[in-house]
């Protein structure tokens, strides 16, 4: 995950405290989980079968590019993830808020805003931006961040950042964790650290020292960034793939539309929490029902990942059962909801373009520490979503799944 | 044109490619070429994919050899052997750039330390002349190149193995089918063992790896991985042409010539238009399959000296258990298997029984269950077109339901039985069959019977039967609900060809020598499951890796010491 840093941490001597580490790794996990968000949300609506307009072999390669953006963006939750673990090391905890869609273009410093918006050339554009990798500026084209954002996205800012990419800002925080003083940053509990044993991260790291915290920071930007002998398999060359064999699909076939046509930054209700206002609101009423239990059971993921994550659960086994109810309900049900709603009209005539998942993130996300208080409010939540689903024929897809996660972790 | 080179490889799949590539990578400027029979067939991988969503029959064959213009068939199924007496042997190849690992399943076990020692631990077999210990590295080397996803805690030291590196991936995620079965066999015990479920490394991608992309679960890796998660062999021969090793495609090799210190001198081939072609090597790597590379051998009358060349002719014979899970399962996400039952591969009890290594089927009973099969579970053609239509006339939706309530719910365990080595099993020459139409080679004559003397293998046919009754019982599978087929004369070939071409200590006993160099010819040396001396259990792609890999370090050795 790549973008530009603010102004207020140009150089390395500005990160100097705690303080400072807790406020860059909270941005971090912001722009990791939006970033997820709009990943899913394009890979979302990509089209799955022959009947929809495209051939077989058409078809063959844009399910290979779902998939790999499926890869990067659950690689974005394990970025988040990895990033509660180092706010937790040195006493901070766990952030995961972050602005509704549509946002603000001022919000994030690159002034290019993240959109919930179909797959499609505009999108990967987008996407190459945020993962721009920090040599590539130096190889000549584009030459500056600056240049780029104008040439792709017509902005132009008279801002000067010295630091442009993501890779730079996890550069300020691993620079942090190695400068400040070791024994008095750890300060964090490191029972409530995070491992592979407890949730199905595989690569996640135990943070307990700066030795591990440099690892778990390295991690993060050879998987964004990729190595100075690894450009290819890094997100920034995933999706420069994915570009080159669109326009050669393109150039082939003047008609390929590899993604179905959906609204961009969906809203199911306004809210009066979006920050920039005018979304595309989902007025058909059928739909509108469905994207409302998408939400919702984002939201409840959200909830059990954050539980499950702040591992104050004296209950191991407990502790686990939440924390895989989140990981199975992203697979099981966030997924197969996100893709039913790209093929459900959004406005009452149902020709016009079709829906998707707002990722609309509610205010109430933090559940409480007391591990029996919280079980009550996930079991009572999920309960009521699925008397939701059981009467919303649409959302049926996603019934048994539903049941089962919750039969089976046993909460 | 000089037609000499420092080195000719026959074969282009896994063996001559690994080969190929790391020699040229430690000397470049070596003069390198492999000959291989087949194509490329690098730019119809797509085209293959939808060719065998398309076939009705679909098996490791399915996508390929379509095209009428391919002169150089490989075997699809157990008549395309001449078989002369006994059991049929049921396992094909695929003659082509890339090889078998075209449509491998992509699982990567190691070898473990006992299987090296079969013969002094256990009373059977043969000792490898090396031992675990020699390979470790090799085995490491070789995951790197392929890719292999697994995880390093599960299986470091597990069953007597030190992993000195970790896998270069982490495991694939377990299908859900995998993790619910995993559930219900925690603490379970089954013929004195205990029973873990653990990942099966494979060469697959679980992340995006040196420019190939993580897998995305399409079910298909045999036949065919249509995006190139899966590790094939076309990976290092892309590697190798970068460092300008030549490979000579449609290139079937007839004869080899010695010299009369016994040096292979000249090699001929043919080009699929017929034209004869030479070329000469000073080291010449026999790298084909048990089966070629045999017939080549046999055709030219090299390596006779042990007169075991063609001899103990091995597979891995497989049986099955299917089962009706009480929950949907939903099997078919995901690659065929992920995970495995490893505790039967070793163990005292080889001293009365083979070994064997099972397998959780992720792809429902897809493989196993046919129509002429006596199974009292129906399979799904029977179910679609007799019983849900016929006698209980179902249409419609409800015949959806009902398939649905099925088709979520099955499951399968497959095992695969180590086979002892016996001179008999073996590959001849047919005097019968149609010849080659490029070079005009004969077809392997095979003759091939488990259990010739004693009853070794199918000792393990009728424990593994227990042990998946077992399993079945442990996860609360109705007895109606689930069948085991552990009758030996019912196995499945596992496609995994072993021995003919045996490594080992002297001239009488071994066609090669523990550096795989030739006891007849200086310049010769074998590669490829053909030299394996036994088949232990683990499918033996990444041995074959592995075992190319030392070869290369021994001749890199070798050249440079020459040249100093």
């Amino acid at each position: 995950m790549r973008t530009f840093i603010p102004r207020r941490y140009k150089t390395k001597k500005d990160v100097r405290s705690r303080s400072d580490l807790l406020t860059l790794l909270s941005e971090a996990c912001e722009i990791e989980h939006g970033l997820t968000c709009s990943y899913l949300y394009s890979a979302f609506s990509i089209k799955q079968t022959v009947d929809e307009g495209i051939t077989a072999v058409e078809q063959q390669a844009i399910r290979k590019w779902a998939s790999q953006i499926f890869y990067i963006a659950s690689q974005e939750m394990l970025h988040l993830s990895q990033a509660w673990n180092l706010l937790k090391s040195i006493g901070g905890t766990l952030y995961y808020f972050r602005p509704n869609f549509p946002q603000s273009s001022k919000y994030y410093p690159f002034h290019v805003p993240m959109k919930l918006e179909p797959f499609s050339l505009e999108a990967l554009q987008r996407f190459l931006l945020y993962e721009l990798p920090t040599d590539h500026l130096s190889q000549g084209k584009p030459q500056s961040e600056q240049d780029y954002a104008k040439k792709h996205f017509g902005f132009f800012s008279e801002d000067n950042y010295q630091y442009q990419t993501v890779g730079e800002l996890y550069s300020l925080i691993k620079h942090g964790f190695l400068s400040i003083d070791e024994k008095k940053l750890f300060i964090g509990d490191p029972a409530l650290q995070t491992g592979p044993d407890q949730i199905d991260f595989r690569e996640i790291k135990i943070v307990k020292d700066r030795a591990s915290a440099a690892a778990a920071i390295n991690m993060i930007m050879d998987q964004g960034e990729g190595t100075p002998t690894d450009k290819d398999d890094c997100h920034f060359g995933i999706f420069k793939s994915i570009q080159t064999q669109y326009k050669n699909f393109l150039h082939a076939n003047p008609a390929f539309r590899p993604a179905r046509n959906i609204v961009t930054n969906p809203v199911v209700f306004a809210k009066g929490n979006y920050a920039a206002g005018v979304g595309e609101l989902n007025i058909n009423a059928n739909t509108r029902e469905v994207a409302d239990i998408f939400d919702d059971c984002y939201n409840l993921m959200l909830q059990a990942l954050q539980h499950g994550f702040a591992n104050t659960i004296k209950d191991v086994a407990l502790n686990k059962r939440v924390a895989s109810f989140a990981i199975q309900s992203m697979v099981r049900i966030i997924k197969p909801l996100g893709e039913l709603l790209t093929q459900l009209p959004a406005f009452a005539d149902a020709d016009l373009k079709k829906a998707g998942g707002a990722f609309g993130l509610s205010r109430h996300v933090s559940l409480p520490d007391n591990n029996k208080l919280a079980s009550i409010i996930i079991v009572e939540r999920s309960s009521e979503i699925l008397d939701r689903i059981s009467i919303h024929p649409e959302a049926a897809v996603i019934s048994h799944s539903f049941s089962n996660i919750i039969k089976t972790f046993n909460l | 044109m000089d037609n000499t080179y420092d080195i000719v490889i026959i074969g282009g799949g896994i063996a001559g490619a690994m080969l190929a590539w790391k020699v040229s990578e430690k000397l470049p400027g070596l003069k390198i070429i492999i000959l291989e029979a087949g194509i490329d067939r690098s730019s119809e991988r797509t085209q293959m994919a939808l060719s065998y969503a398309a076939s009705l029959n679909k098996g490791p064959g399915s996508a390929y050899d379509k095209n009428p213009a391919i002169l150089l068939k490989s075997p699809v199924g157990t008549n395309d052997y001449f078989s002369h007496d006994s059991d049929p042997f049921k396992s094909t190849y695929l003659r082509s750039g890339g090889g078998t690992t075209w449509h491998w399943l992509g699982n990567t076990p190691r070898h473990l330390p006992n299987d090296f020692k079969l013969k002094s631990k256990y009373g059977h077999g043969v000792n490898w002349p090396i031992g675990y210990d020699d390979m470790e590295k090799y085995y490491s080397d070789a995951e790197t190149q392929m890719g292999v996803s697994s995880n390093h805690l599960e299986w470091n030291g597990a069953l007597g193995a030190n992993h000195s590196k970790d896998f270069p991936m982490p495991m694939i995620w377990p299908s859900y089918l995998e993790t619910t079965l995993k559930v219900g066999l925690v603490g379970k015990s089954i013929e004195g063992k205990k029973i873990e479920v653990r990942s099966t490394p494979q060469a697959r991608n679980s992340q995006a790896y040196e420019d190939r992309p993580v897998r995305a679960g399409n079910s298909s890796c045999v036949p065919v991985c249509p995006i190139g998660a899966k590790y094939d062999a076309m990976v290092n021969i892309r590697k190798a042409v970068k460092n300008k090793v030549l490979v000579q495609y449609q290139a079937a090799v007839q004869k080899i010539e010695t010299d009369a210190a016994g040096n292979i001198s000249t090699i001929l081939f043919f080009h699929w238009s017929k034209q004869e072609d030479t070329v000469k090597g000073h080291i010449v790597v026999m790298a084909s399959n048990a089966i070629e590379s045999s017939i080549l051998l046999l055709f030219n009358k090299l390596c006779s000296g042990s007169g075991l060349v063609g001899k103990n002719l091995m597979d891995h014979p497989q049986g099955y258990g299917v089962g009706i899970y009480k929950d949907p399962i939903y099997t078919f996400r995901g690659p065929p298997t992920t995970s495995g039952i490893d505790a039967f591969r070793d163990g005292d009890f080889r001293k009365d029984s083979a070994a064997f290594r099972i397998t959780i089927g992720n792809d429902g009973w897809s493989r196993p269950v046919r129509k002429d099969n006596p199974n009292k579970l129906d399979n799904l053609e029977f179910l679609i077109n007799e019983k849900f239509r016929t006698e209980n006339f179902l249409i419609g939706k409800t015949l959806r339901q009902a398939l649905a309530d099925k088709i979520t719910r099955i499951f399968r365990f497959s095992y695969s039985t180590e086979m002892l080595p016996d001179e008999n099993n073996k590959v001849e020459l047919s005097t019968t069959d149609p010849v080659d139409p490029i070079n005009q080679l004969p077809r392997p004559k095979i003759s091939f019977k488990i259990d010739r003397s004693g009853n070794y293998n199918s000792n393990a046919f009728l424990m593994a039967g227990r042990v998946l009754i077992g399993l079945f019982m442990s996860l609360e599978v109705a007895e109606k609900d689930f069948e085991v087929q552990n009758d030996q004369a019912l196995f499945s070939g596992a496609g995994h060809l072993m021995g003919t071409l045996r490594m080992g200590h002297d001239k009488k006993s071994a066609v090669v020598d523990k550096n795989l160099q030739s006891f007849d010819h200086p310049n010769l040396f074998i590669i490829g499951s053909g030299v394996f001396p036994t088949a232990c259990t683990a499918n033996p792609t990444l041995t074959i890796a592995a075992l190319s890999l030392r070869l290369a370090d021994h001749l890199i050795s070798k050249i440079q010491s020459k040249k100093s």
